[in-house]
This record gives structure tokens, C-alpha cells and sequence, in this order.
């Protein structure tokens, strides 16, 4: 190739969500702006960040994947998940937090014996349908990681965008707290509990209906903020998962912004004030590999939260406190081959978060095409942050892009398009309306086209993957993660075998009378239309599964016990025929 | 002449595996060129997609994974096609595939293979040429 032709800038010249980008931006780019829209960190409308020394104050919690998703994994290597997250600690791989990622019917809330779970089962994270696994099987370490928690305020994340699966794990947490008379209200963590994402982005709803995911959603976010001080029960719209279903920046912070107006209309519609509640929701986005459109979110981000906080709920500006803002490494922007180049992807994408402003990150590793997280992408993701944070300085000063004339256009442009989308939004009813007359999933359905078009024309460019795939042929190796999996004629694994033999030892040790008995006041109180926290908390304690459980409120709302119809309810449940209908 | 009766291809994802992207990118590309797909979407088994390609008169079923132990779906996939169809249905398989995994996928019956970063245009090229392949074949067994 030409010397000439390799310094010829590729592409088509639009940031990633195709905004025209000018050569040179001035000052007559943001004439229009005053210091209501900038402003000063700390300040409404938190444009430049959420407190008002930054990172000299506090850097952000690095909330790394360390637990459940690797577990699968771990126990093929013969570790103890438990001893693996203590020894993660102690290595300072795993620092202010971590996150559980939920197995497959986990999040689809049904037992590991449905027929639709097959050769599914355990390969996302330790299977985990009742609370016996906790006090009794293979996830007796849980433990440990909630005590960390009450002592220590380690964060615990549930990274599901379901609803009603995330609320199935707390519950079981909070149960366990109950258990052991610890003291739940120095519960520290969050939640992503958004189980309207899943049902925009047609990823992750596990058919589960509507109605079922968003009255269990609200009503463990209600019971969160009545009774759990330091818990963030729902990140109030999950920006990543949205974004990674291949939406672009005004879609991912419009669609966050509906889901978000969503909880809180309910939320007061309950009694809640916007004071009491508006921003314990956490802020969770994309790190995108485009850097300044991230960065421009981000800042965009916090302004949109203000905004709908004043002009919505009528908050006082003055004693508004803003929310953490988080994002995620964009996992879609990894690739399969070359992973090391995905270290630095990685670099680029946290940096961006960094100068946005971000209070809490996770980072993919390398193997994200691939895998979760190998020992070694942690401990290099440890690297990156704290290179990032400790000697590159850019933590010195807050915001310290802010008054460039290119980053504010580009976040005033960034609002604007994203408040008007945000408005087609409202005015189609919400976006619950959106989803029922599946409009959104046309929306992200074409997005998603859109953007494989682009990198197959290279109106996009993947380093690799559609240019320079040269860089492929000489392959750097990185440690990967060695999968059991199924080979002709043994389709399951034996760690899969373990786990069946465990579920069905659990079903063995219960007494489905008590299990009946808890299941019966769970169904009632669903159907009388009570907060169900309460009722889970106690069938949790009766062993009941989550199957079971979620089966129960499912049909206590009219849905069938099982959203697959595979299954039926089992028949020691049978005897509520003569009660249902009265 | 019946080979240029449009290719119809059957599009699902087994199981709860429902990382849908893919699936969505590839009945685009797949209608742009030509093909006529049958979109099944996620949560399916192989007793539902086996079906569809039986009642569709499909040409060729594509499988996406975005998962770790896939095999024991392509496997039974596999066995009932042959059971129902015989050869006359192609079975595709891509996503997070293991590449060492191909030889073991060809050796069950499954007509390619694709990874990810493939390009769109190869794999509709792909199916386009085994398909035509097997429809040859058909035809002059026939003749």
C-alpha cells in the first residue's frame, strides 16, 4: 500500500451516530449557549459532572465482573467461586465492587428443568433458582459477598436489564439478610432492574409479559426506597444494552429518558416525590469507542436528568443532588480476532468515560467476543484504570474539556436531538405505549441493520475486521478461557451434570407443604394487588424456585404460569383450582 | 428452471440464547440478495425449527449463537432434519463459534460455518453456492 494512501483518513467522515462533523469549530458554535447550559460541576444542571471537585474528591467504583459470569468457568478449573472473589479482592482486581451477571433461566425465571434450557444451562453463570443453593449448595459463598456488603459497602450489581430476574436475586438476598438477622438496611449495591429495555431491544425478555416484568420492577424499586437507604433498585433505563443492540447516542439517551420517566411517573403515582427518589437511580451508559460522542453524552446525559427533573417533577434546582453516571465498555466494539487490539479499545473508551465525568465503570475484557472475563482481562482492566487515573492526570481538574468549542456543540447537538426523539416519545404515550404497539423494536431493529451496513460498506471502519485485516496474520496470543463443552454424543458438560444433580438434591430436601403454604400467600398478595417484595422474601425462605415464584405472580395476573407454555404448573400446586376465579 | 426459485432460508436462535443482533443484520442482507427468509427470531428448539423448514419448503435453516455450549442444539437439530428432510435442507451455523470447532460442525452435516467479523456478502455468497450445490444435485439425481 502507498505511503500516500495510508494516511487518507477512512470512512465517511460522520461520527459514529452520523452527525456532520465541521473541520474547525469557533466560537460562533456556541454563541447560543449560555452558563445556564454549562455551568460549573456539582451545580444544576451538572453538565460538567455530578459533584464539584471531581475525581479529587473520589475517583469512580470500578465495579468489575468477578463473580457469577465467570463462575461456570471457575469451577471447571476446579476453584472455589467464593475463595476466586476473595483472592480477586485481595489481588485488588476486584476493588469498591463487582457485578453478577444472572444464567440463562435465571433471567428467564424459570427452573433448570424446562425444556427450553437444555445445553443452556450454567453456561452464563451458576445456575441460581432458590435461596437452599445459598444456605445450603454450591453458592454458600454468596455469603461472604453480601456480608462485604452490609460491612464494608462493597458493591454488589446485579447487571440484568430483565426486572423480574434481578428482583428474584435480591429478594433471595434480602431473604438470606432476614435469615441471619442481619441488618438489611446497610444493604449497599444496585440494580439494573429495567425490564423495559429487554422488552425494546426484543433481547432478554424471555417473553416474560409486560405487565408482570414492570409491576415487579416498580415494586421492588418502591420497596428500595421506603426501606433500603443505601440501595439503588433500578438504573432507571439501561442506556448500555440499549446502545449495544446497535441503537445510536440520541436513541440511547432518549430510550434511557422514557424508560426512567416511566418509573418515576409510577413512583409518584405511589406517593413517592421526585425528591425522595429521583436520583437514586444510577446513570448507566456506553463507553463507545467513538471518543467524543461519548464524552458529549455523558455530559448531555447529566443536563437531560436535570431538565427532566425540574421541568417534569418540579425539583427544586437549588437542593438537587445528581446521580452517578456509570458506563460500560462498549462490548459490540471487541473483536474475535487480534484481542490485544481490544486492550486498547478498551484504553480509548475508558479515557472518554473519564473526561465525561463517570462516577462508576465496568470494563469488558479483551475476550468479550468470546468470553467473560479471564483472570488476566481483569487484572488488565485493573491496569487501565488505574493508569488511567493515577498517571496520565487527567483526574486533576473537573470537566477538563468543558468549554472547547467543539465538546459544547457537540453536547448541546447531542441534547437537543435526543430531547426531541425523547418528546416523539412522550407524545406516542410513553414508551410502554412503544413497546406495546412495537414501534421501538422496529426502531432498534433498523438501527441494528443500519449499522451492520455501515461496516460492511466501510462507511465504518473495525480495525481487522473490514481494513487492515493484515493485522491479523501476525496473532499475539492472550490467555482465553479453556470451555468445556459438548462434543458428539455427549451434548452436556459435567459441570452441567453437577448442576442438574444439585437441583435435583434441592428438590429432594423440601417440604412442599411449607412451599404450598408461601406460594398461596404470594399468589393472594399479588392478586390483591399488595407489594410482592415482602411475599418473595418469604417464599424464599420456604424454598420455593424461582419457577415457581415467578409462575405464581405470573398467573396471579392472568399470564400463564409458564410464559413458554412448556411447562405446566406442577401438580402438588394443583389444589388452587377451587381458589382462582373467586 | 427451478433453480432460480428464490433460496428460502429458515432464521432462529435456540434456546434462551437471544442475542438477536446478528439475526436482524442477516434477514436484511439475506432479502437484499435475494433470498426469501423465514424469521423465527429466539426461544426456539430444534422440534420448532425442523418444522418450519418441513412446512416452509425451506432450502436452508441458519443457526446463530452468542453461546458457549451450543453443540448439543446443532446435534439435535441435525439428527432430526435428517429424520424429516433427509439432505434435501442445508443447516448453517454461525456467532461465537470456537474456529476450531468447524471440522467438528462439518462432521455432524452442518454446510458452513461462519465467525465472527465475516462479512455479510460472504456469508449470503456462501449459502447461495451451497444451496445451488444441492439443488444441482437434486436435479440431476431427478433427470
Amino acid at each position: 500500500m502507498a505511503a500516500a494512501d495510508d494516511r487518507r483518513l477512512r470512512g465517511d467522515g460522520k461520527t459514529q451516530s452520523g452527525i456532520e462533523v465541521k473541520e474547525v469549530y469557533g466560537p460562533e458554535d456556541v454563541a447560543h449557549l449560555t452558563e445556564g447550559d454549562i455551568g460549573q460541576p456539582g451545580v444544576y444542571p451538572f453538565t460538567r459532572g455530578s459533584y464539584p471537585r471531581m475525581y479529587r474528591e473520589k475517583l469512580w467504583v470500578s465495579g468489575q465482573q468477578g463473580l457469577t459470569s465467570s463462575t461456570p468457568y471457575i469451577e471447571e478449573r476446579g476453584l472455589d467461586p467464593g475463595d476466586y472473589v476473595e483472592q480477586l479482592i485481595a489481588d485488588g482486581v476486584l476493588t469498591s465492587g463487582t457485578r453478577t451477571g444472572g444464567d440463562y433461566h435465571n433471567l428467564a425465571t424459570i427452573d433448570p428443568d424446562h425444556p427450553l434450557v437444555r445445553y443452556d444451562l450454567g453456561t452464563c453463570a451458576g445456575p441460581m433458582y432458590s435461596l437452599w443453593q445459598m444456605l445450603h449448595g454450591r453458592k454458600r459463598y454468596y455469603q461472604r459477598i453480601i456480608q462485604r456488603s452490609l460491612d464494608e459497602g462493597f458493591v454488589i450489581e446485579f447487571g440484568h436489564q430483565v426486572g423480574p430476574a434481578d428482583v428474584c436475586e435480591w429478594t433471595m438476598y434480602l431473604a438470606l439478610i432476614e435469615m441471619l438477622d442481619w441488618d438489611k438496611t446497610k444493604f449497599r449495591g444496585n440494580m439494573v432492574n429495567d425490564p423495559l429495555t429487554s422488552q425494546i431491544t426484543s433481547c432478554m425478555n424471555y417473553r416474560q409479559p409486560l405487565d408482570v416484568a414492570f409491576r415487579v420492577s416498580c415494586d421492588a424499586q418502591e420497596y428500595a426506597y421506603r426501606n433500603l437507604p443505601l440501595y439503588r433498585p433500578t438504573n432507571g433505563g439501561c442506556a448500555y444494552d440499549l446502545r449495544e443492540a446497535g441503537i445510536n447516542t440520541f436513541q440511547e439517551l432518549a430510550f434511557r429518558f422514557a424508560n426512567f420517566i416511566e418509573y418515576a411517573d409510577e413512583m409518584v403515582r405511589r406517593g413517592l416525590r421526585f425528591e425522595e427518589f429521583g436520583n437514586r437511580p444510577a446513570m448507566a451508559f456506553s463507553g463507545e469507542i467513538d471518543f467524543f460522542e461519548t464524552i458529549c453524552k455523558l455530559r448531555a446525559a447529566r443536563r437531560m436528568w436535570a431538565r427532566i427533573g425540574r421541568e417534569r417533577y418540579g425539583a427544586d434546582t437549588v437542593a438537587m443532588k445528581c446521580p452517578p453516571v456509570n458506563t460500560n465498555s462498549a462490548g459490540s466494539s471487541m473483536t474475535q480476532r487480534q484481542q490485544i487490539l481490544n486492550v486498547v479499545r478498551q484504553t480509548v473508551e475508558t479515557l472518554a468515560s473519564v473526561l465525561g465525568g463517570v462516577n462508576g465503570m465496568e470494563l469488558k475484557a479483551y475476550t468479550e467476543a468470546v468470553s467473560p472475563p479471564t483472570t488476566e482481562g481483569l487484572v488488565v482492566n485493573q491496569g487501565i484504570e488505574k493508569i488511567i487515573a493515577q498517571e496520565t492526570n487527567v483526574c486533576l481538574t473537573a470537566d477538563p474539556l468543558g468549554g472547547s468549542y467543539y465538546v459544547e456543540w457537540l453536547t448541546d447537538h447531542i441534547e437537543r436531538k435526543s430531547t426531541e426523539l425523547l418528546q416523539q416519545i412522550l407524545d406516542r404515550g410513553g414508551m410502554r405505549a412503544c413497546v406495546r404497539s412495537g414501534w421501538i423494536q422496529g426502531e432498534v431493529e433498523r438501527a441494528a441493520q443500519d449499522r451492520a451496513r455501515e461496516l460492511e460498506e466501510g462507511r465504518k471502519i473495525r480495525v481487522g475486521d473490514n481494513a487492515y485485516q493484515e493485522l491479523n496474520d501476525y496473532e499475539i496470543g492472550l490467555p482465553q478461557f479453556e470451555f468445556s463443552r459438548g462434543r458428539p454424543g455427549a451434548p452436556y458438560t459435567e459441570k452441567q451434570r453437577r448442576d442438574l444433580e444439585e437441583w435435583e438434591a434441592f428438590k429432594g430436601s423440601r417440604d412442599l407443604a411449607v412451599v404450598s403454604q408461601a406460594l398461596a400467600s404470594l399468589y393472594e398478595a399479588t392478586r390483591g394487588g399488595e407489594n410482592v417484595v415482602p411475599w418473595m422474601i418469604e417464599a424464599w425462605k420456604a424454598f420455593a424456585s424461582i419457577g415457581e415464584v415467578m409462575g405464581v405472580i405470573r398467573e396471579a395476573m392472568g399470564f400463564p404460569y409458564d410464559q413458554f407454555e412448556l411447562v405446566s404448573r406442577p401438580s402438588w400446586l394443583e389444589h388452587w383450582n377451587g381458589r382462582r376465579g373467586r | 428452471m427451478t433453480s432460480e426459485r428464490p433460496i428460502r432460508i429458515v432464521l432462529a436462535k435456540l434456546g434462551l440464547d437471544d442475542h438477536l443482533r446478528a439475526l436482524f443484520a442477516l434477514s436484511q442482507a439475506f432479502r437484499d440478495a435475494g433470498m426469501e427468509v423465514i424469521y423465527l427470531g429466539a426461544y426456539q428448539t430444534p422440534e420448532t425449527v425442523v418444522a418450519t423448514a418441513e412446512v416452509e419448503n425451506a432450502d436452508a435453516v441458519g443457526l446463530s449463537f452468542h453461546t458457549v455450549n451450543y453443540f448439543g442444539w446443532v446435534e439435535e437439530t441435525m439428527r432430526l432434519c435428517r429424520e424429516r428432510l433427509g439432505d434435501e435442507v442445508s443447516v448453517f451455523v454461525g456467532g461465537t463459534i470456537p474456529r476450531e470447532d468447524k471440522s467438528m460442525l462439518e462432521s455432524v452435516g452442518v454446510r458452513g460455518v461462519f465467525f465472527p467479523g465475516d462479512s455479510l456478502g460472504h456469508i449470503a455468497a456462501s449459502i447461495a453456492r451451497v444451496v445451488g450445490e444441492t439443488r444441482g444435485k437434486a436435479e440431476a439425481t431427478a433427470g
